[in-house]
């Protein structure tokens, strides 16, 4: 671990994540606001306008009463993915891919700093950075929450749910890693880092558009986070799932350090 | 101490270098010379430890230079081939990243290579021209007073009054005891620093030679009108190696048949004298095109 690497790193990428944060923030209260504890008339009525079958695509034809029904819903069953995965995946490409394309990593290693100890702080950056994030997500909604509709938020489970989404996206950010650290080229760590992912997002679309089709559903990785079986209490699973997403995690982000340090680098 | 030792990489092409053999001793310059493309920065890639070897090994002072890079690191100033910096840092701000990454923070020298150089490390690197960025290269691989250092055509870019100071450092550098491994297009530059001299062609190495050993091969002529026809008798009789030109004119080639020639000509009625200047260059360009080797 090379801490001027790291602090560098946090330079390098800290526009793009304050971005998110700003534009996720905005997009929280927005729902947030929505929510009526007197009823969901106003959901009831915006959703009544769309196709069936699209609600269900987006996982939103189950959504709930209740203020942590609708945040797990709604923003945590498939908006989740959409900002935050396009910074991930940037992020990790730039933090390997980039810099053998570029060449910079030739200056890096020209450093009494191993090939391993390079890999080892980009995935501590990689990590660290998405746990930050949905930390830093997960307070704000609490304020937001407790600031609009104080009591309605049940605290605990939305602190569970976002350590669910965090786990979620070690793994997100392990496929992004261990593609940056495999390419030869940059378009093809990009390719992969946007590919796989969105891979698997349209996988669970197909899965939950049609009944007949759930199992294609379940070939997806993000079959393995279900927010609303975590809402519904069926701690069983998520337990599991959050395991699972783990290891998953720890096995690409091993095989990116592993193959790095092994690999051929033209710079 | 640089050891490479049956070295060879080979790419799925087909291309690469094969069986290198040489080795760079304390104090010394040794030069890499070789066109485009041979396989120069394939070698040096193999000595950072950026790419692995498909066969034999290098050592950089005994340690292989694939798997102890961390260690070799502490005492190795590398000039990249091309320059590929941190764009969005300013040159102060990359030479502060370069010195905490090194774990290093001695000033003076660095110091003093910004002004030796002249470089104005304040503005954006991405803005810098090529010239400016070489010297940033040149400052960071030297700033930490490696005792080997491995540069990859480290003048390119550079104007003629900084390649001369370059020259100086090297120069400076050597006598201090530095190993120094350099490869480089200018063969002035590699006439003045270095003592021995690897040549590699298409992976191979081609020569490998004291520059010196190289020079006495090489044949000095001179251009001699005479006055007098009669005067080539002596000449003749002199038994040095001449080819007639036009009808008073000869060229004479020699080697270090400096006196044999002068007491000659010092008999003659010389009209005119004029030395063809030949240099390293001519051997260098031998062995660099296809057709001749």
């Amino acid at each position: 671990m090379s801490l001027p690497l790291f602090f560098s790193n946090i330079k390098n990428n800290r526009t793009i994540w304050l971005i998110m944060l700003v534009v996720y923030s905005f997009y929280f209260t927005m729902i947030i606001s929505m929510f009526d504890p007197e009823g969901m008339e106003a959901w009831d009525e915006m959703l009544g306008m769309m196709p069936e079958g699209f609600l269900q695509a987006l996982g939103w034809d189950m959504m709930g009463t209740t203020l942590i029904a609708l945040i797990g819903t709604s923003l945590y069953g498939f908006l989740v993915y959409l900002f935050p995965m396009v910074v991930s995946i940037v992020v990790n490409h730039r933090l390997l891919a980039t810099h053998i394309d570029k060449g910079s990593m030739a200056y890096l290693l020209s450093t009494p700093n191993s090939r391993k100890t390079v890999a080892v702080t980009q995935a501590v950056y990689s990590l660290a950075s998405i746990a930050l994030f949905f930390t830093l997500v997960t307070g704000m909604g609490i304020g937001v929450s407790q600031a609009m509709f104080p009591g309605e938020l049940e605290i605990g489970t939305f602190v569970i749910l976002n350590l669910y989404v965090i786990v979620n996206y070690f793994a997100i950010g392990g496929i992004g890693f261990l593609a940056s650290s495999i390419a030869h080229e940059s378009k093809h760590s990009l390719g992969i880092g946007v590919g796989v992912p969105i891979g698997f997002l349209v996988l669970q679309m197909l899965g939950n558009s049609n009944p007949d089709y759930s199992w294609i559903g379940n070939l997806s990785m993000f079959a393995l986070f279900d927010p609303e079986k975590l809402i519904d209490g069926n701690t069983g699973f998520v337990g599991l799932s959050m395991a699972a997403l783990l290891v998953i995690a720890a096995l690409l982000y091993g095989a990116g350090i592993t193959w790095f340090n092994r690999r051929d680098l033209h710079i | 101490m640089i050891q490479v030792k049956d070295l060879s990489k080979v790419y799925s092409n087909g291309k690469g270098v094969f069986d290198l053999d040489f080795q760079v001793s304390e104090g010394e310059v040794f030069g890499f010379l070789g066109p485009n493309g041979a396989g120069k920065t394939t070698t040096i890639r193999m000595l950072l430890g950026f790419t692995n070897p498909t066969k034999g090994s290098s050592t950089i002072n005994g340690l292989d230079a694939r798997t102890k890079t961390e260690e070799i690191q502490k005492f190795l100033g590398y000039v990249p081939g091309e320059t590929a910096f941190f764009d969005n840092m300013t040159g102060t701000e990359f030479l502060t990243f370069i010195r905490k990454m090194r774990g290093f923070n001695g000033k003076d020298r660095e110091k003093e290579l910004i002004e030796r150089f002249e470089l104005d490390a304040k503005g954006r690197i991405r803005k810098m021209s090529k010239g400016m960025k070489q010297k940033l290269g040149l400052v960071a691989a030297f700033m930490n007073d490696p005792s080997v250092l491995i540069l990859d055509e480290p003048t390119s870019g550079l104007d003629p009054l900084m390649q001369k100071r370059f020259i100086e450092l090297i120069l400076e550098e050597k006598k201090q005891g530095k190993t120094i491994l350099m490869s480089s297009h200018l063969f002035d530059e590699v006439e003045r620093t270095c003592e021995r001299t690897a040549i590699i062609r298409e992976g191979i190495l081609v020569t490998k030679e004291r520059i010196d050993e190289l020079k006495k091969t090489l044949k000095k002529t001179y251009i001699v009108t005479l006055k007098e026809a009669s005067d080539l008798e002596r000449i003749e009789n002199s038994g040095l190696q001449y080819s007639m030109l036009e009808d008073h004119k000869i060229k004479i080639e020699i080697g270090d048949e400096y006196k044999t020639m002068l007491s000659v000509l010092a008999e003659c009625r010389v009209a005119d004298l004029d030395v063809q200047k030949k240099t390293l260059e001519d051997i260098f360009l031998k062995y660099y095109s296809k057709e001749d080797a």
